[in-house]
């Protein structure tokens, strides 16, 4: 079963001087039970399509062709404003950067959580314990008295956590997790991480998870999605993804994490060159000013090539694999 | 060795929480100290909250201090009024967290990297500067006309770097420079500062979560726990060998990109203490894998070795015997 099935998505930006392909052709699935992860250079539209799946673009965006599938035909981009509201929050939840997005700073955390439940059916003393339940499983210590603190009383990582607990109170079929992350020192992020998991598990829900800590994606996600300039230039399963990178992007960008660099070096590896002008979009391959295996066929569009498994790659070169230089 | 050019004796930043009917106060920095040399890149790391802005904010005198000292080229400034402190901040400039929600939207990238002439009274040849600046970080001249929504991630940084550098300053205080940017993007902003620094001679303060960013760029580093320096030492000898059970838990968690890796790591309860309720003892006490009885009740020693400082009861790493 497929959770979210996006194909061929494209969103355009009108802007003065013109409009601006900020997604193209975006195809790749979420399937039930699994975290997809993804990854991409900063701008290359990661915000943007979390936006159109939620209904969300802003106002001078708007979805140019393609589908958004969500739980078997419901195509989201049909659907009218009230319809998405009521998926919001319920279907698809959400967390962010900053939990204080998801956390009302003058109410209680327990009132807060009690509130989200309105259209559960439970009693009031149902909806407390379920509170109180999920704010054990996010481990926040003695969380009967908890619910009845105020967010700015929790540090941030805790914070974190509540939002998490109140994203999947209502079981979403889908979690959509934007760098939810990266404002925790390392000993918290592997710990949200795990939780996480094994909330996921829990649940048998799907998350989409957005980060540029390739380390975090490699230890949390099933299946990987790389993202260049508005277009999924690759796709996989993490270890695909990462032991056998086939998009030249893909490999660059892996080779740029400092993590990677054992040796201490003050000179940081970096893709030379910049992302093209989005409202003048090169004809042929989106990557071909910055590749270093370009050649003349790359001035038509590579069309996205099956390595298998799921694998695959827009790139002309994906089913000729660089070739390690023989000793 | 050079004398330092910033130096920050024991300090305090106290923020009071409470109301006249219920008084309460924190500690946000609760006494560190610390030097920077120049051309010397000092990185803050800790765990969010620890206090790492509230300390940059109040090296540059945007947050009073209440208790210390902290001298910058030889200058106590900590006592400084706003008005003197104004020439100072021409030789010790800041990068903001998030500094691509600080440039003003409606201010072209020319009009920015020149802010800083203007805010100091300083006359200069406007279009001279622009194109120093610009080339300086690494854009072309006609990003001058550009506004900020038109510069990616990245570039929005190399502004932000440029509006830093305006004034030629002798120390830059960058707060998370590369958060949320990709890891290429992230290695041109450090190259580029780096480069800065040797070229300038630039001393910097970098805060960050991003480990091995601190490994590959800076010379020493203090890891931030509650307010206060849990661990310091030259950034190569803290990696190799972590005195401080904290660092050590940090240096152990940080994800690798490699899903085949087994990860060996000392994993951490996660519930941090609250600045309201500071820990008896030792205050990593409550989430220390190696802690013991005395460490609940009582303050934990400074440790001293090779030029690496810890405070625990029970160091990671014991005095080699001279
Ligand atoms: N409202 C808008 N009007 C015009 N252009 C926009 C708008 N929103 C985004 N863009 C452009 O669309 C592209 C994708 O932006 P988006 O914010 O989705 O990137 P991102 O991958 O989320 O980046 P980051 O990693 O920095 O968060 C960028 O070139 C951006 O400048
Ligand atoms: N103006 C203020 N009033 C009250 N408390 C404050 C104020 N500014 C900061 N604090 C508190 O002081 C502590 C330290 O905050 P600070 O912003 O310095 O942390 P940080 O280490 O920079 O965290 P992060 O990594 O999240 O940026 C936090 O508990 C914070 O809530
Ligand atoms: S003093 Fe004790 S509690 Fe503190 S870090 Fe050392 S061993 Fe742990
Ligand atoms: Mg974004
Ligand atoms: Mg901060």
């Amino acid at each position: 079963m497929t959770v979210l099935s996006i194909s061929n998505l494209n969103v355009v930006f009108s802007t003065e001087d013109g409009p601006l392909h900020a997604l193209k052709d975006v195809s790749f699935d979420v399937p039930a039970n699994r975290i997809v992860g993804i990854v991409g250079e900063s701008g290359c539209g990661k915000s943007t399509l979390i936006n159109a799946i939620l209904g969300l673009l802003a106002d001078n965006g708007h979805i140019d062709g393609g589908a958004i599938r969500f739980e078997g035909d419901t195509d989201l981009t049909t659907l009218g404003p009230d319809a998405m509201r009521d998926l919001r929050g319920p279907r698809i939840a959400t967390v962010f950067q900053d939990p204080m997005g998801a956390l009302n700073p003058v109410l209680s955390v327990g009132a807060q959580m009690v509130n989200i439940q309105y259209r559960s059916g439970r009693s009031k003393a149902e909806k407390r314990a379920r509170a109180v339940e999920m704010l054990e499983q996010v481990r926040i210590p003695d969380a009967a008295a908890a619910i009845k603190r105020y967010p700015h009383e929790f540090s941030g990582g805790m914070k974190q956590r509540i939002a998490i607990a109140m994203a999947l109170m209502m079981e979403p079929a889908l979690l959509i997790a934007d760098e939810p992350t990266t404002a925790l020192d390392a000993t918290l992020e592997v710990a949200t991480i795990e939780m996480l998991k094994d909330l996921q598990q829990k649940i048998g829900c799907s998350i989409l998870f957005i980060s540029h800590h390739l380390g975090v994606i490699a230890e949390l996600c099933d299946d990987v999605v790389v993202m260049y300039a508005g277009e999924v230039v690759e796709r996989g399963t993490t270890r695909a993804i990462f032991n056998d990178p086939r998009h030249p992007y893909t490999a660059r960008l892996l080779e740029c994490d400092p993590a990677r660099q054992t040796e201490r070096t003050r000179n940081l590896p970096t893709i030379p060159g910049e992302i093209p002008d989005l409202r003048a979009r090169p004809p042929g391959c989106i990557f071909a000013n910055r590749c270093h295996r370009r050649e003349d066929v790359c001035a038509r569009p590579p069309p996205d090539i099956q390595i298998g498994g799921g694998h695959a790659a827009r790139c002309h070169l994906a089913d000729m694999p660089e070739m390690e230089v023989a000793p | 060795m050079t004398d330092p050019i910033l130096t920050v004796r024991d300090v305090q930043v106290t923020f009071d929480l409470g109301s006249v009917f219920r008084p309460s106060e924190i500690l946000g920095v609760a006494g560190v100290s610390l030097e920077v040399r120049p051309g010397e890149t000092f990185a803050l790391v800790g765990e969010s909250g620890s206090g790492k802005t509230t300390l940059a904010r109040a090296i540059n005198g945007l947050q009073a201090i209440s208790e210390g000292e902290i001298a910058f080229e030889g200058r106590r400034i900590d006592t400084l009024s706003r008005k003197e402190m104004q020439p100072i901040r021409q030789r010790m400039s800041m990068m903001f967290q998030d500094p691509v929600g600080s440039l003003s939207p409606r201010m072209t990238v020319g009009d920015l990297v020149t802010e800083p002439f203007a805010i100091h009274g300083q006359q200069i040849d406007r279009r001279a500067e622009v194109e120093r600046l610009l080339s300086l970080v690494g854009l072309p001249a006609d990003f001058a006309t550009r506004f900020p929504h038109q510069l990616s991630g990245g570039q929005a940084r190399r502004v932000g770097v440029a509006r830093a550098i305006a004034l030629d300053p002798a120390l830059v205080i960058a707060d998370e420079p590369t958060a949320g940017l990709d890891v290429s993007v992230q290695g041109e902003v450090l190259n580029l500062l780096n480069d800065l620094r040797e070229r300038l001679g630039l001393a910097m303060v970098i805060i960050t979560h991003n480990l091995h960013v601190v490994h590959h760029v800076a010379d020493r580093m203090a890891v931030m726990y509650l307010g206060r320096f849990v661990e310091t030492g030259p950034t190569e000898a803290v990696f190799r060998a972590p005195i401080h059970p904290y660092t050590k838990a940090l240096i152990s968690a940080n994800p690798e990109p490699d899903p085949d890796r087994a990860h060996d790591r000392i994993s951490l309860p996660a519930e941090v203490p609250s600045l309201l309720a500071r820990p008896s003892g030792c205050e990593f006490h409550t989430r220390c894998p190696w802690a013991r009885d005395v460490c609940a009740t009582t303050l934990p020693p400074r440790v001293t070795i090779d030029g690496q400082t810890a405070t625990c009861h029970f160091p990671l790493r014991q005095e080699t015997a001279a």
